[in-house]
């Protein structure tokens, strides 16, 4: 089934920044949340989280979020913030270690240990596992940030930003690897992306959003349209089909400019 | 698979090994000082002496029996206490504030119990002159909640945010500073002695029953707080990251609020104002244990009892025959101490 919302709104002292916003997540599949600064991407992700109380229905696999015991849904879904900086200094294998806090108990269990391993073997980062996660690079603290919001086998995942600091390798393999994540373990993923090339190549789906409306949603070949892009971020831009006949965008210029 | 999950065991194991170690060094250390403060004082009682007091009370005679049981212990076990509950205090109010210059003493819950006492001692001179003794700790009780919760009504008001609990609780340690100063302007020559003798910080007065109730809250508190140590530890990535991991920050941070309160007033009132413990006592922790909160909860209060007890040895030994006030020596070894961790810190992260 998957995670719909329906009808989410939320203001911040009279100011609207999500009006009636509606769609759905699929089970199994990447949805992107895409959209300028400032069109409430990140709002949208913290009240599907809980984080902020907005108005409107949140559904996981057709029953209410409200319906599940707080702490069922807490272990449910997993949420990553675009920030990641700290000052504390906890080492790598904390910080991923601390994803799974809903479950951990004074004396940390073997299968917490081995799952907080076993994901920095597979993101490819135990090499780091004794750092301090404050020394490491805005890169690197990323990647180990979406370890810490995968190692507690969440049903929802909400990645704000994940590509956010990487580089091209990192971007790539992250986004594959949210993609693999995503496909065997039936997650439904939902994560907000700058970059419409990418987004359109790693998401079944695009919610494209305006000023806190959506202004469209669907296959990324449906949502990105040349005209829509205008509308949206108010940029000429011309749309070519990759090898694999994905849609990809070149941004021209500035209509403001 | 297997392998896997061993690899990531043995990382995990060796960092809390190393911790393992800290927490039974800051225990025999403890140990040892408050030892040694039952030994020291005008009577001269050895160590075997001492250790044969305290296991079988039997085979000394009556006059080091006394000494031992009646007058040191009181006062060697109330420095462990009181040392532990501000350690423990400062620890949670620094990882809740995020602020390594938060302490019991620093956000003026010191000041506010200091002020409580002052006003007990100057009204029950001139109104209840025998209830004086109870209501001295009573008030500085008071008084030192009366601060905490300004502090967290403070935080509530702008949603527990770090900024404007620690902007309020500095307020408040000038606000009771001013309002002492302004007691001891008016009060009498013997009240103003009485009221600085009190902010000095003094042990000599303590007693079983005022030790059983700073010791009742302590081991009442602490398991609460220990309950929490992973939601502490995640609030060490910042208040957003914790609440993406779930974690329901703002009612922790009440709780935890409500806990130090008690842990911080009930620490101060019987022994007056003791600076630098609350701030000393975590950071010293930190650096042996890091920012695990499982470990750097109970070693910061190992750490405050350390230093409070090797506070009250030195307190008993700089002029022989006398007791110097306990605050003074431990704001006085603390200052230098904290310039060396300073100094070390900085060093450590180049």
């Amino acid at each position: 089934m998957g995670l719909s919302v329906e009808g989410l709104s939320f203001s911040y002292r009279n100011f609207d920044v999500l009006k009636d916003v509606s769609f759905s997540a699929p089970k199994g599949e990447i949805t992107t949340v895409i959209g300028p600064n400032g069109a409430g991407k990140t709002t949208l992700l913290k009240s599907i989280a809980g984080i902020l109380e907005a108005q409107g229905t949140v559904k996981i696999d057709g029953r209410d979020r409200e319906s599940y015991p707080k702490r069922q849904f807490r272990r449910m879904l997993s949420y990553m913030t675009q920030g990641n900086s700290s000052t504390s200094s906890l080492s790598v294998f904390e910080v991923v270690l601390l994803g799974r806090v809903q479950t951990l108990s004074l004396r940390v269990q073997k299968e917490d240990i081995s799952k907080t391993w076993a994901i920095l073997r597979e993101m490819s980062i135990s090499d780091l596992a004794e750092r301090p996660f404050k020394k490491l690079s805005g890169g690197q603290q990323r990647l180990v940030s979406i370890a810490q919001t995968l190692v507690c086998d969440p049903k929802v995942l909400i990645l704000d930003e994940p590509t956010a600091n990487l580089d091209l390798q990192n971007e790539l393999e992250v986004l594959e690897l949210i993609g693999r994540y995503t496909v065997s373990r039936e997650t439904t993923t939902i994560m907000t992306l700058h970059d419409l090339n990418m987004a359109a190549r790693h998401s079944q789906k695009l919610v494209l959003l305006k000023s806190g409306r959506v202004w469209t949603q669907g296959a990324p070949d449906h949502v990105l349209s040349e005209r829509t892009i205008e509308e949206t971020y108010g940029v000429l831009s011309r749309l070519i089909k990759g090898s694999k006949g994905e849609t990809m965008v070149f941004p021209m210029a500035s209509v403001r400019a | 698979m297997c392998s896997t999950g061993l690899e990531g065991q043995r990382i995990y194991r060796a960092v809390n090994r190393r911790r393992w170690v800290s927490i039974s060094v800051l225990l025999s250390l403890t140990t040892f000082f408050a030892l040694i403060d039952v030994t020291t004082g005008v009577a001269n009682i050895d160590i075997p002496t001492v250790i044969s007091a305290l296991l079988s009370p039997d085979t000394v005679n009556g006059m080091t029996r006394t000494i031992v049981w009646t007058m040191r212990l009181p006062v060697a076990l109330t420095a462990v206490a009181v040392g532990a509950s501000l350690g423990l205090a400062g620890a949670v109010m620094q990882t809740i504030l995020g602020n390594p210059l938060a302490s019991p003493y620093t956000l003026g819950v010191g000041a506010g119990a200091g002020f409580g006492a002052s006003l007990a001692i100057v009204l029950s001179g001139a109104i209840l002159p025998s209830a004086g003794s109870l209501l001295i700790p009573i008030n500085a009780f008071l008084f030192a909640l009366v601060v905490c919760m300004s502090i967290y009504a403070m935080g509530r008001i702008g949603g527990m945010s770090t900024e404007s609990m620690i902007l309020s609780g500095i307020a408040m340690l000038f606000l009771f500073q001013a309002l002492q100063a302004l007691l001891q302007y008016y009060a009498t020559e013997g009240d103003v002695q009485a009221i600085v003798f009190w902010t000095f910080g003094n042990l000599q007065k303590t007693t079983w029953g005022k030790l059983s109730l700073i010791m009742a809250v302590l081991v009442a508190v602490t398991p609460l707080i220990m309950a929490d140590s992973w939601r502490y530890t995640a609030l060490m990535l910042g208040d957003e990251k914790a609440e993406s991991l779930g974690i329901s920050v703002e009612p922790l941070k009440v709780k935890a609020f409500v806990l130090i309160s008690l842990l911080s007033a009930s620490a101060v009132c019987f022994v007056g104002t003791i600076g630098f413990i609350g701030l000393a006592g975590p950071h010293i922790a930190r650096m042996l244990s890091g920012d695990d909160q499982r470990f750097f909860l109970p070693m910061s209060s190992l750490c405050g009892a350390m230093i409070m007890a090797l506070s009250s040895v030195i307190s008993k030994s700089v002029i022989p025959g006398s007791v110097f006030p306990i605050g003074i020596i431990t704001s006085i070894i603390g200052v230098p101490f904290f310039f060396v961790l300073i100094v070390y810190r900085q060093r450590s992260w180049r």
